[in-house]
């Protein structure tokens, strides 16, 4: 026997983690589904520019997804690996870089994604210098993990410490490759990719980010604390074996299934399609694998509030996967596409399934390393019903508005118009499910609150087990394959040869999908009349990014009858060639734009953004007041065309040296476009006094033209000469 | 390699074998798993399985008690 010690302390820390940025994320969560509720209070009162919808929308899914669910995942990862492998963390120092590491990138995001800093794609939003940061602090956490396997003091590696394998090697290829991105300054950079490349990249990304961020480690923690929750083993090892690789083979292909009727080639779309629903055989496996593993201690889930947590987790986690496949269907994803449907759909598998989980997990980790009792078994259980509670109140109402929303979009008349022609007519319909959303969600904050309480009152009682001493059979030289055993357990054995054939196996789907789309020209046809934007689009554009538009407004309107009837010709692929990210949206809260340009005078959109009110009367549009208020910075407008150039849209050489020049002369067009308007609906008395000049010279240096400049453009290019070749 | 995609992806056909095929690969690597699994020993599944529930025999932790 020898005696080793677990490092309980940085459990401690992660688990303090996930609560705290749990509590945060989900505050901010909180404060965007009011912002949808009661527009009119935040547009009056609390209209900072710093909480406006567009930014903290992906400061709420960064919060849930890195802070909480990361943590969580950590917290998990780094109790169950020393157990597991009956050895320390490899290095402490590296257990303590990857968290405070993490820490400081989640601060990052809190810093940077409320001040408009973003690259707008989505749960990848963060700038260039985080992304390095993220790459860096993955790798330790990788390197930690790999070590501690190579040391441990077991032959075997569990069926949890492969899914912290595929997650560790999956989670680095795809954050790697979709950060592929130009900086232009500290707070900028460009997308390498552009359009349909871009957006196949992005939901190759996006998807397996759900898949391997938050499945996979989740499935490894399944197996590892179901099983000892409920003192049995897990109810089929063999299951859990073609599980694991049926899984992670499949999940990689799944990516396009999120454009379905998209520019994206339709082999692409198809292949999608497949694959997601060929995934609801390997979800269900897991999910009733870990069910069954309560088969005979049913009696059990009903005192420990612990598998109580799990039995819901591993319940919404089994919807969610039915769900995902389901939505994936062409004839469904019509209909669920760009409404609440998929915000329900992910709130059931966030709040269900990686909230409810991690919650089991803390109120059984805390009081084993504090060596005491939870404070309250009441208090939790209260939790749990409050949480299950809340999660039905925020999904059912989310279902219902989706569903609606999406099935009023296809109403024609009988005379084939359409009955909602005006967006926002589907929009205020919406406005009970989102005060009962927001209801459902400050439930489960409530939840999460008494948590926090309860797990305070534990900590306060107990004493922390920093360093767990225990005996362990000693360090045994069992590593070398005997050449007789089985196969599985020559890769299992080996867990460098395992990562490789785990890195083969994911990487088939990535790559058989996202060559052919980078490579064939065919692929995305080009179309001569699109051309670059304009320096003042381009900074309008960024403007548009900055503000995070693509949150509430789509630019791809489908090949579908109703969806041309609405906002005109369906969105060519060689349309968006020069769009670096692509701003394709994934929710109409609002209407769609990739038609907008040309379609309003440039005075609607100056009034508009000011005050949508004041146009278009309950529009739930945050106003934009700043766009008026403060002037275009161009420090970086030279810079950008560079960029651009580099990363392949054909400014001619040295156009930078004009490029201000032509800025200013757009600027001044559209500035005295809206003084002319302006004045025309002036009262004379006003009129006199008017200094049409200064006012236009006072109005072409601000936002709100380079803004009008960029939605003025969407769309006009195959407008003006549909010469497709 | 790309020469070869690229071929096959010129007509709609090669666009179809190229589906046929994503399949294909997918069937066969799961047919490897399942066939290999059905004939594991049930002895190192159970020894396997068991890994999660093996407790370790504490030491002395008392004394490791920090305040906290």
């Amino acid at each position: 026997m020898e005696q080793i010690k677990y490092d309980n302390r940085i459990v401690k820390n992660f688990a303090f983690a996930t609560l705290t940025w749990g509590i945060v994320g989900m505050l901010v969560g909180l404060i965007a589904a009011l912002e949808l509720a009661f527009p009119e209070f935040f547009n009056n009162y609390l209209g900072f520019r710093y909480i406006s919808f567009g930014r903290i929308r992906p400061l709420h899914t960064n919060a849930v997804i890195f802070a909480f669910v990361g943590n969580g995942i950590f917290t998990g990862i780094y109790y169950s690996l020393q157990r597991l492998l009956k050895t320390r963390m490899w290095s402490d120092k590296l257990s303590y870089i990857n968290f405070w590491g993490w820490q400081f990138i989640i601060l990052c995001a809190a810093l940077t994604l409320p001040f408009g800093i973003t690259t707008s794609k989505e749960y990848a939003e963060l700038e260039w210098w985080i992304d390095i940061l993220i790459a860096v602090m993955w790798v330790v956490f990788g390197w930690n993990l790999f070590a501690t396997i190579l040391v441990r003091r077991v032959k075997h590696l569990y069926v949890a410490i492969w899914f912290y394998i595929a997650t560790f090697v999956t989670v680095a290829i795809l954050h790697i490759f979709n950060s592929f991105e130009l900086p232009v300054s500290f707070f900028k950079s460009y997308s390498w990719y552009a359009g349909v490349q871009d957006a196949l990249v992005q939901w190759w990304y996006g998807h397996n980010a759900v898949a391997f961020f938050l499945t996979t480690p989740f499935l490894g923690l399944m197996y590892y604390f179901v099983p000892k929750a409920a003192n049995r083993p897990v109810y089929s090892y063999r299951l859990s074996i073609i599980h694991f690789w049926a899984l992670i083979f499949i999940y990689i292909w799944a990516g396009p299934h999120h454009l379905l009727y998209t520019s994206l080639p339709d082999w692409a779309q198809s292949l999608g399609v497949v694959f997601s629903i060929m995934l609801i055989a390997p979800s269900w496996g897991g999910m009733l694998n870990g069910l069954l593993t309560l088969r005979g201690a049913w009696d059990r889930v009903r005192d420990d509030v612990m598998l109580k947590f799990m039995v819901v987790a591993l319940t919404c986690y089994g919807m969610a996967t039915f769900e995902g496949p389901l939505l994936s269907l062409k004839s469904v994803n019509m209909i669920s596409h760009f409404t609440d449907w998929t915000i329900a759909h992910v709130h059931v598998g966030g709040l269900g399934w990686n909230g409810m989980f991690t919650f089991g997990m803390i109120y059984w980790l805390i009081p084993k390393l504090y060596r005491t009792e939870l404070h309250s078994k009441k208090l939790a259980n209260q939790h749990f019903w409050i949480a299950t509670l809340g999660i039905i109140l925020y999904a059912v109402p989310m279902y219902i508005a989706g569903f609606m929303q999406g099935l009023m979009w296809q109403e024609f008349t009988e005379s084939g118009t359409l009955v909602h022609k005006d967006f926002l007519e589907t929009v205020t319909q919406m406005r009970p499910y989102y005060i009962l959303r927001s209801i459902g969600g400050g439930l489960f904050i409530f939840g999460a609150l008494m948590m926090v309480y309860n797990i305070i009152k534990t900590v306060r009682a107990g004493s922390l087990l920093a360093d767990e001493t225990v005996n362990v059979p000693a360090l045994a030289t069992t590593h070398a394959s005997t050449g007789k055993e089985y196969w599985h357990r020559r890769i299992e054995g080996k867990p460098v040869r395992f990562m490789i054939v785990s890195i083969i196996v994911v990487a088939i789907g990535g790559l058989a999908e996202i060559i052919p789309t980078m490579a064939v020209k065919s692929n995305i046809p080009t179309i001569s009349s699109v051309k670059p934007y304009t320096p003042l689009e381009l900074e309008g554009r960024d403007l548009y990014i900055r503000e995070g538009c693509n949150n509430c407004h789509s630019q791809m309107i489908r090949p579908l009858r109703f969806e041309t009837a609405r906002y005109g010709d369906y969105t060519k692929a060689g349309e968006t060639v020069y769009d670096h990210p692509f701003l394709w949206g994934s929710k109409r809260t609002g209407p769609d734009l990739a038609r907008e340009g040309g379609l309003r005078n440039n005075n609607w959109h100056y009034e508009h953004m000011y005050r949508p009110k004041a146009v278009s009367q309950n529009s739930i549009m945050p106003a934009y007041t700043w766009f008026q208020e403060d002037d275009l910075n161009t420090a970086l407008t030279k810079d950008k065309i560079s960029a651009m150039r580099k990363i392949g849209v054909p400014y001619k050489k040295g156009y930078e040296a004009i490029a201000l020049k032509d800025l200013h002369t757009q600027a001044h067009i559209i500035a005295e476009d809206i003084v002319v308007t302006m004045m025309s609906k002036m009262p004379k008395s006003i009129l006199k006094d008017f200094n049409k000049e200064a006012k236009i010279k006072e109005l072409e240096k601000k936002e709100i033209v380079a803004l009008i400049a960029y939605l003025q453009r969407l769309g006009t290019d195959i407008k003006v000469k549909p010469t497709s070749k | 390699m790309l020469r070869f995609i690229k071929s096959h992806l010129a007509t709609e056909d090669g666009v179809e074998f190229y589906g046929m095929f994503s399949l294909m690969v997918f069937v066969l690597f799961f047919a490897i798993v399942l066939i290999r699994m059905v004939r594991m020993r049930k002895a190192t599944i159970e020894e396997l399985s068991a890994i999660p529930l093996s407790e370790d025999e504490p030491v002395n932790n008392m004394k490791e008690h920090e305040n906290n």
